[in-house]
């Protein structure tokens, strides 16, 4: 049997290597990998897109003759002569080509997803018939001559008038070698010669000699084609514009994704879409990606003239459908990016007649979210340093990440036990230098917002509203040195509002792929049991390491949660403070975590909960109060009337237990003003080598100090019962205040 | 010259000459047919490691190349390529698995079937521990799978991880640490289980 003792870097170098090495590298591999790169190479032999079958263009495309060329808007730089080609037999306008529907007053923009799906010999019909500028996708294998061509400079091209550098770039209908016979004449398929910028090549860019069989979002008759020169605007009307390209087997949600000129890689869309919808309305994106503001003449000459930021920084293009009669043919938008750090936003709309300018400004941050207030960062301190409890408040401030500096090894007792790093992670009041600021802790939630830091200087601020709560629980396990420290860390349970945009639900999990659960089971699961309480946040850890880590009071855990592989802990926003459900991957058992050694399993599994009321206590504070029978000896359970309350009860305070009958048996304890959710579980006793019933009283609360309250229920049983049988455990004198 | 080695004494093959990948660069298929065969045998344990499947493997291998061939007309800097392929073969076995998830197929390789136990009872130490390793890697996802097999057996600093898997060298120290941890808890796992 091996052991996890002495696993060291040797022996696990070593035995990579012998694991790596039983395996015999297939002889005929590197083999058949060149005949695939040849393939590719040539365009020919190309094993084909496993998703071609879905495309219901695709299916329509067929084997066309060797000697059927269809060429249109070939350009000159092909041949002295002007445009070779000749147009071929295509199917005359009104085939089976599926159109675009654009009903009047339609309240929302056309969806990428639902743009009709065109071959190439479609869109060249279409071209026949009348260019249209809705857009559609179009399924081809996009080539590019290996020709070299002799190219006259010309310092100022029209936008839909291809570079001559630019020629050679084929949208085919079929795969076929882009040099075709080597007469220049292009390929032996049906092609068209679209508009291909570098504002919408990222991810389907082929290499001279080569054919990429693709998903190209675009449009005919684009507005621009009314500044070309007399002579080509035909030519210009009937550009296909290509919005996005991406390969054949991406999702076709891909096309949406930004995309970034090598200019700047560090930057990040945030609030882009927010600021063009405050002005437009909702809006879909085909394409969006940035440029810096030199580059944007090759888009639309006359634009840059408007945009006064520094040539460099970068502007913002989404293509984008909006709703309305049009909501098919998509309009240009540009943002600078300056502008929009800096909460001024500016939206640029390009139409036929120029550039308009939409003056928006980022949505302002909410005052209130979940029912709680919007703190400043001042505030926020105030409270914090007037001794918060572990209440979750809003605060909206300025984040920035932490440098990216090494940070020496410290051994964490505590998940919010801060690091160098931690140490230099604040919430601002202001974008500026010095002010108010608190410690944030945003471990296990999501981190696609952050804005980049870049690698010579800090990053800019951005505007974000965060819910979470001073004091966590798990300071307690910090070094006694720390605590204060950790206390006063504001550990954030989710991220609710970035720079305009809302934020979707942070789900954490490193094991994406390999769960059995998903996050949409996880969630409903726990909504099945909390319907009323948002859940803030999820992450997903494994058993034995992750879960310890994160909630180290599961260390000497008794209920063999830490024995799972993976399990879902889930941050539930429960009567202003978090709860904390942790479920077990693959099952329907999961638990809340309290603030004992022991979660209580409240649902699920083979235990739902047998008996759920509210428990008045005071009349204007009820709190939802469960019973979880796990030994079925249980016939109902209801609140104490007060008359049973009024009983005698020897002890101010802890529990008091005792028969009403001799199947009835009466308990009471003193809650709290702080009670959240109480539960009676009755169950096998959990202490090791436990051998009695035991009655198990809990709530997911911290400590309280507030006055108590009585809290009463009387449980009718199956079997006759000496409530002198029960045995409390130690959490029953945890509720006592 | 001194010949790199891993921690358990394999040695780390050279780095690919310079003049075949500008040659490759340029068009060239016959110097990236040198390259395929030079770097074959690595790729492929590399994405076996990652995928613990000979059939996954042997597409990812392949997937890898003809990327490699598509792309290499990007690579800024020829002196990288080595670190740059592993990060094409990281992305192709991630791709790899995903496609095999998004499918649900499982393809059986002909060395497997029999299954372990019948893997004879006098295997050597080294051949228990791959076999437990290779389970124990199965508990773990595959970005942990891909940091650790890059480093044990690529034998990649932290450095090195930085540039292939494009993040922070602080952020790779971390997350081999916490892939350590993950393993060595799924080492213990599949130890108890036995």
């Amino acid at each position: 049997m091996t052991t996890n003792d002495g696993w060291d870097d040797a022996r696990l170098s070593a035995v990579f290597a012998a694991m790596a090495t039983k395996v015999e590298v297939p002889a005929d591999l590197a083999t058949s990998t060149m005949a695939a790169v040849r393939a590719t190479a040539t365009g020919v032999g190309r094993r084909r897109s496993r998703w071609a079958a879905l495309l219901p263009a695709a299916a329509a495309v067929g084997t066309v003759a060797a000697s059927v060329v269809v060429a249109v808007a070939l350009i000159g730089g092909l041949s002295p002569d002007g445009p070779v080609g000749s147009v071929g037999p295509v199917e005359p306008a009104g085939s089976a080509t599926p159109q675009a529907t654009t009903p009047r007053g339609d309240p929302a923009p056309a969806k990428v997803a639902d743009l009709p799906r065109l071959s190439v010999e479609d869109l060249l019909a279409r071209i026949e018939a009348g260019p249209t500028a809705d857009e559609v996708i179009v399924h081809g294998w996009l080539g590019r001559s290996s020709a070299i061509v002799d190219c006259e400079l010309v310092a100022e091209p029209h936008a839909l008038m291809p570079h001559c550098e630019e020629f050679g770039l084929f949208l085919m209908q079929d795969e076929a070698d882009p040099d075709g016979d080597g007469t220049l004449r292009g390929p032996a398929v049906p092609f068209l010669i679209p508009m291909l910028r570098f504002d919408a090549q990222v991810g389907a860019n082929p290499l001279p000699g080569q054919a990429i069989e693709v998903l190209a979002v675009g449009h005919l008759l684009d507005h621009r084609w009314t500044s070309c020169p007399p002579a080509a605007a035909e030519e210009c009307r009937e550009r296909f514009v290509i919005d996005r390209v991406v390969p054949a087997d991406s999702e076709i949600a891909e096309i949406s994704e930004p995309w970034l000129h090598d200019a700047d890689p560090d930057a990040a869309a945030i609030g882009v879409v927010p600021v063009i919808e405050s002005a437009v309305g909702e809006i879909e994106v085909v394409s969006i990606g940035a440029l810096p503001t030199d580059s944007i003449r090759l888009i639309d000459r006359g634009a840059d003239l408007l945009i006064e930021q520094d040539g460099t920084e970068l502007v913002w293009v989404v293509r984008a459908l909006t709703a309305g009669p049009t909501r098919a043919v998509a309009t240009t938008y540009l943002v600078p990016a300056a502008p929009l750090r800096n909460g001024d936003a500016l939206v640029y709309r390009i139409t036929v007649e120029g550039a308009d300018e939409m003056s928006v400004a980022v949505a302002p941050a909410p005052t209130r979210v979940y029912d709680i207030d919007v703190l400043s960062v001042e505030a926020a301190i105030e409270i914090r340093d007037a001794g918060a409890d572990d209440r979750e408040i809003a605060i909206r401030g300025w984040f920035s990440p932490p440098p990216d500096t090494f940070c020496p090894l410290m051994l964490a007792t505590s998940p919010v036990q801060p690091d160098c790093r931690d140490q230099m992670t604040f919430l601002v009041a202001a974008p500026e230098p010095g002010g108010p600021r608190i410690h944030i802790d945003l471990d296990d939630l999501v981190s696609g917002w952050w804005p980049k830091v870049p690698g010579n200087g800090p990053s800019t601020p951005v505007e974000i509203v965060v819910i979470g709560h001073f004091d966590d629980r798990r300071s307690t396990f910090c070094p006694p040195y720390v605590e204060p420290e950790c206390r006063d860390r504001f550990v954030v349970d989710r991220v609710d509002w970035v720079h305009g945009e809302s934020m979707p639900l942070s789900v954490e999990n490193p094991f994406d792929g390999q769960t059995t659960s998903t996050p949409e089971q996880v969630e409903a699961m726990v909504a099945s049991v909390a319907p009323a309480s948002p859940i803030l946040s999820i992450v997903v850890v494994d058993g034995p390491i992750g879960l310890v880590q994160i909630e180290p009071e599961l260390r000497d855990d008794v209920t063999g949660l830490t024995t799972h592989p993976v399990i879902w802990v889930v941050r539930v926003l429960e009567s202003e403070h978090i709860t904390t459900y942790l479920v077990i991957d693959g099952s329907d058992e999961f638990q809340v975590l309290v603030s004992t050694p022991s979660p209580s399993l409240v649902a699920g599994g083979e235990h739902p909960a047998t008996f759920s009321f509210p428990l008045t206590g005071v009349p204007d504070r009820p709190v939802p109060f469960e019973v979880l029978d796990r030994l079925e000896a249980l016939e109902d359970a209801r609140e104490a009337t007060p008359a049973e309350m009024a009983r005698p009860w020897p002890a101010t305070n802890g529990l008091r237990i005792e028969n009403l009958a001799a199947e009835t048996v009466l308990v009471r304890w003193t809650g709290s003003g702080c009670d959240r959710r109480p539960r009676l579980t009755i169950a096998p006793d959990p202490s090791p080598g436990g051998r009695h019933h035991g009655l198990h009283l809990s709530d997911a609360r911290p400590a309280c100090d507030a006055m108590g309250i009585g809290r009463g229920i009387v449980l009718h049983l199956k079997i006759s019962f000496d409530a002198d049988d029960f045995v409390g455990t130690e959490e029953i004198e945890l509720v006592a205040p | 010259v001194t010949e790199r080695v891993l921690p358990g004494g394999s040695p780390i093959p050279p780095a690919t000459d310079r003049s075949l990948v500008d040659r490759a660069r340029h068009g060239n298929l016959d110097a990236f047919e040198e390259i395929v065969r030079a770097r074959m045998d690595a790729v492929y344990r590399l994405a076996y490691a990652i995928l613990a499947d000979e059939a996954d493997a042997r597409d990812a291998a392949q997937d890898t190349f003809v990327t490699a061939w598509r792309q290499i007309g990007k690579l800024r800097d020829p002196e990288r390529f080595d670190a740059w392929l592993q990060r094409v073969a990281i992305n192709a076995a991630r791709m790899t698995h995903r496609a095999r998830r998004r499918r649900g197929v499982r393809e059986i390789a002909a060395s497997r079937v029999g299954g372990v136990a019948d893997l004879p009872a006098t295997a050597s130490p080294v051949e228990a521990d791959a076999r437990a390793l290779e389970a124990a890697l199965g508990r773990l996802s595959i970005e942990r799978r891909s940091i650790l097999a890059l480093h044990y057996l690529d034998g990649r600093s932290l450095a090195e991880l930085a540039e292939i898997l494009d993040i922070p060298s602080g952020t790779v120290k971390s997350r081999l640490h916490t892939a350590r941890q993950a393993l060595h808890a799924a080492l213990q796992a599949e130890s108890t289980e036995r």
